[in-house]
């Protein structure tokens, strides 16, 4: 001290308290010795367990099935990594003709050409489910978060331009309970269906099926995210796909008197016959497969994009000329399946794409909010995307 | 570019405003900051940012929330944010109409929104990082699978993909700094995502080219000579 | 009725729920029966420590077939003690939430009176003046719930009285994962509707819940839970035990 200079000894935080104060350049350290902060590789994705119809009605279970009871038509739980979603798909009923403004024009006016109109209209074709994400991040209850919100929202928006659930496949092959004798002379009640084989003649001949009415499903999808530790989207829609896979839909029919209930009103002079609206009762033994578009499905991943700190990334032997170069150009390095809260915070470039392990794509969603999204780095996450897809698409395979 | 026409200053109780059609979607845009902000809006070092759409009809939803969510993602980056530690900068997107089916699709709403917040954001006199513009496209469902630029609901409706763009834009509208969102939905291949960049590249560098002009008329007019 | 929510995606307005036709067909019941007298035991399922981003949590999995006539699987969460806004306390504040899993059986004003419920009882477990200034948040998530019919007639039991005692062991597992100091391991037991918690080997009553219980032989109903709790807890230290076991190994 006496000559006059002062000696200056860097301060050092062990690595939980450093990963607190500074997450970005802990991140950084990390990744400049090749590994994340949850020790994984840069283009290392988590494994995925997936289990189906743990819960719901038409379960696999030998434990639950004789008894369940519930509404859950199909339902998934999967684990990536330390987070795990639950997925359950429920439905309602809805009457078709009057769901929407558009359908009742479609009465008013002639039928047809609006019926060809309504096919190149690829949009109209498809229908979506109704999702509500739960994303447990140990907030308090106070209703839905801003990112359950904006994660419902998008489930919602893919699923339907995706064109995975067609119309027709919600529609409602609506049978017909009737009374009947059976073979020992006593009254029973029996369900009719349009489409069954193994109709008599005489059942056939008696029974009236509706038609003018048309019946559609609706599929709602909760989903619950337990141990959330990073962007929840991709997961959340990995699990729907899979509980849709496994969703089955239970036959409903109408009670013989409902099919042709009509009433003569006047009003005002005018006799108007209304039909009285009957509900729909669900058949507690049978079902069908939900009938999706195995073509148009497609799995998520996401990607995060970094600079790399050119100060932190350099080896302590580099020279100045190197150095400068690396400040000038920074490294952009590609994470896929982004974890931990670390990097989910620092890295503002994210990639989101939705795609089969074909040529098809489904969503791609790029948000360059700091480091350069390049055509090269694009190009390689579309194809770890697709292979990526390849595994989830065989998780889902060998586990129905 | 003729599909776009756009006003600066419109509103007189907020710092900067701006309302910008495009075909028939038409959004009223106002900003006003850097203010102060509620205690839980604050940041320590860098500007906070409220952003509000609110749709044609009816009361926004969960539709409306992640609009606000995409247009924050786009705003963020192109904002100096370190300028105004501690303030508060609220951005207001009022949609007037929507031009689409709002059922189905946001993008063209979208769009308007992001390139009427860059209008009234410079208005506002908040300092900028860099332009943004941004464009929608979609690929037709026709043999030759053409595509639209700036396409009209009709054209939505009968897309087989619906891609909507937003471009980081420096250097007098000659250099494209980086993509700020792409959000594509439908059914489209690698091939055309690249094509899809690359026609939208030259759109986004027009509407970039044709806001610059917007501002300039607006600086000369208030020129007091 | 008419007040959208603007936060959660509802689907049409028009929508009826789905309502399966019932079938009473005597051939049921009588698997049901068979089922029942399958699994005269008690069923019980611990696991700790796998909800990552939380600072504790514990599944617990019931089939109790005797006492509550429920199946139940619940998972628990805890938080804290992490900061809270607002002035100084002496002790940390308590909140114990319970969220309706995929089946929405419980009206929320059922579930917040359980949790109420659970709080009084775990501020006199967890050691609160230990944690000044501090907030530990609990949160209970039904995962799934189902009754049992049983052989007898039913005794009229509230079904969330059933698992009152469930929601206790799980809450004390998470809390021993997280590490948050309790004066003694809580677990309960129910017996015709009355639902006891118990620590210190039985010799405290912490907790005491009636709904439609049976109300003539109240001191019956303790000795009865009192066996449940010794249950629950030997199976609770057996867990832990074998836990660390493992660990050391």
């Amino acid at each position: 001290m006496s000559d006059g200079t002062v000696e200056i000894i860097p301060i050092t935080f062990p690595y939980e308290l450093e990963a607190h104060i500074t997450p970005d350049i802990s991140l950084q350290k990390h990744l400049s010795l090749g590994l994340r902060p949850d020790l994984r590789k840069p283009e290392e994705f988590r494994s995925v367990n997936s289990v189906n119809n743990l819960v719901s009605r038409y379960s696999d279970n030998e434990k639950f099935s004789s008894t369940t009871t519930n509404n859950i038509l199909g339902s998934n739980v999967l684990k990536c990594g330390n987070t795990t979603i639950l997925t359950t798909i429920t439905g309602s009923i809805v009457e078709e003709n009057q769901t929407t403004d558009e359908d009742d024009l479609l009465h008013t006016l002639e039928e047809e050409s609006i019926e060809k109109e309504r096919q190149r209209k690829q949009i109209y074709k498809y229908l979506p489910v109704y999702p509500q994400v739960e994303i447990q991040r140990g907030q308090k209850f106070r209703g839905p978060s801003l990112e359950d919100m904006t994660t419902s929202y998008k489930l919602y928006e893919n699923i339907l331009h995706s064109g995975i659930i067609n119309k027709e496949a919600l529609r409602i092959k609506c049978g017909v309970r009737i009374n009947c004798v059976n073979e020992q002379g006593k009254e029973e009640l029996k369900i009719i269906y349009p489409d069954e084989n193994n109709l008599s003649s005489t059942d056939l001949q008696n029974v009236q099926f509706p038609e003018k009415k048309r019946w559609s499903y609706i599929l709602y999808a909760k989903i619950v995210v337990l141990g959330c530790t990073g962007p929840a989207f991709d997961h959340c829609w990995n699990s729907l796909i899979y509980a849709l896979q496994s969703t089955r839909l239970p036959r409903a029919f109408i009670d013989e008197r409902g099919v042709n209930l009509k009433m003569n009103i006047r009003t005002h002079g005018r006799s108007v016959t209304i039909r009285e609206t009957y509900d729909l009762l669900c058949d507690s033994t049978k079902s069908i497969k939900l009938n999706i578009n195995d073509s148009a499905i497609g799995f998520s991943s996401n990607f995060g994009i970094l600079s790399m700190d050119p100060v932190l990334s350099m080896d302590d032997d580099e020279d100045d000329e190197k150095i400068k170069q690396n400040v000038e150009a920074p490294n952009a390095i590609l994470l896929a399946d982004l974890d931990t809260s670390m990097e989910e915070e620092n890295i503002r470039s994210t990639m989101c794409i939705i795609r089969n392990d074909s040529e098809s794509l489904k969503h791609v969603n790029l948000s360059g909010g700091d480091a350069k999204i390049s055509l090269e780095i694009l190009k390689k996450a579309l194809l770890l995307s697709k292979l990526r897809s390849k595994d989830l698409s065989a998780v889902g395979s060998s586990k129905n | 570019m003729s599909f776009l026409e756009a006003k600066i200053g419109i509103l007189s109780h907020v710092d900067g405003s701006s309302q910008l059609t495009s075909q028939s979607t038409n959004v009223i845009c106002g900003v006003t900051g850097p203010i102060e902000p509620k205690p839980r809006q604050e940041l320590p070092n860098e500007l906070a940012l409220e952003i509000i759409v609110r749709p044609a009809t009816g009361v926004s939803n969960t539709r409306e929330k992640l609009l606000e969510d995409r247009l924050r993602g786009v705003l963020t980056p192109i904002i100096n944010r370190n300028l105004y530690p501690r303030q508060l900068c609220q951005i207001t997107c009022q949609i007037l109409d929507s031009g689409e089916s709002d059922e189905y699709f946001s993008q063209k709403e979208l769009a308007c929104c992001i390139n009427s917040s860059f209008l009234a954001l410079i208005d506002a006199g908040i300092a900028l990082n860099s332009t943004v513009a941004s464009i929608v496209l979609a690929i037709m469902n026709d043999a030759e699978e053409t595509i639209v630029t700036n396409p009209t609901n009709e054209q939505l409706l009968e897309s087989k993909s619906v891609h909507i763009l937003a471009l980081e834009i420096v250097n007098e509208s000659k250099l494209i700094k980086n993509v700020l969102l792409l959000d594509s939905l439908g059914d489209f291949t690698e091939t055309q995502l690249f094509k899809i960049l690359e026609i939208g590249e030259k759109s986004c560098v027009d509407i970039s080219i044709s806001l610059r002009k917007i501002i300039q008329d607006r600086v000369e007019q208030s020129i007091i000579r | 009725m008419n007040v959208q929510d603007r936060r959660r995606l509802l689907g049409p307005a028009n929508a009826k729920p789905l309502t399966f036709n019932t079938l009473t067909t005597s051939n049921e019941s009588d698997e049901l029966k068979k089922t029942v007298l399958k699994n005269e035991a008690l069923e019980v399922a611990l696991h700790t420590g796998f909800v990552s981003n939380s600072n504790g949590s514990s599944l617990v999995e019931v089939k109790d077939v005797a006492n509550s006539h429920h199946e139940t699987s619940l998972i628990t969460s805890v938080y804290g003690p992490r900061a809270i806004r607002g002035s100084f306390t002496s002790q940390a504040s308590l909140n114990i939430q319970l969220k309706n899993g995929s089946l929405e059986k419980y009206s929320s004003s059922q579930l917040k009176e359980v949790g109420n419920f659970l709080t009084n009882i775990f501020k006199s477990v967890i050691n609160l003046p230990r944690y000044a200034k501090s907030g530990i948040d609990i949160f209970i998530y039904l995962i799934y719930d189902k009754e049992i019919q049983s052989n007898e007639k039913s005794d009229s039991t509230n079904s969330i009285t059933s698992i009152l005692p469930h929601c206790i062991t799980g809450i004390t597992l998470a809390l021993v994962d997280a590490g948050i100091e309790i004066i003694d391991m809580a677990a309960g037991g129910i017996y015709k509707g009355n639902v006891f918690a118990f620590i210190k080997s039985g010799e405290e009553i912490i907790g005491f819940w009636k709904d439609e219980g049976n109300r003539e032989d109240i001191m019956n109903s303790i000795d009865n839970c009192k066996k449940q709790y010794d249950e629950y807890k030997n199976m609770m230290l057996t867990y832990l035990v074998d836990k660390e076991n493992c660990k050391a190994n």
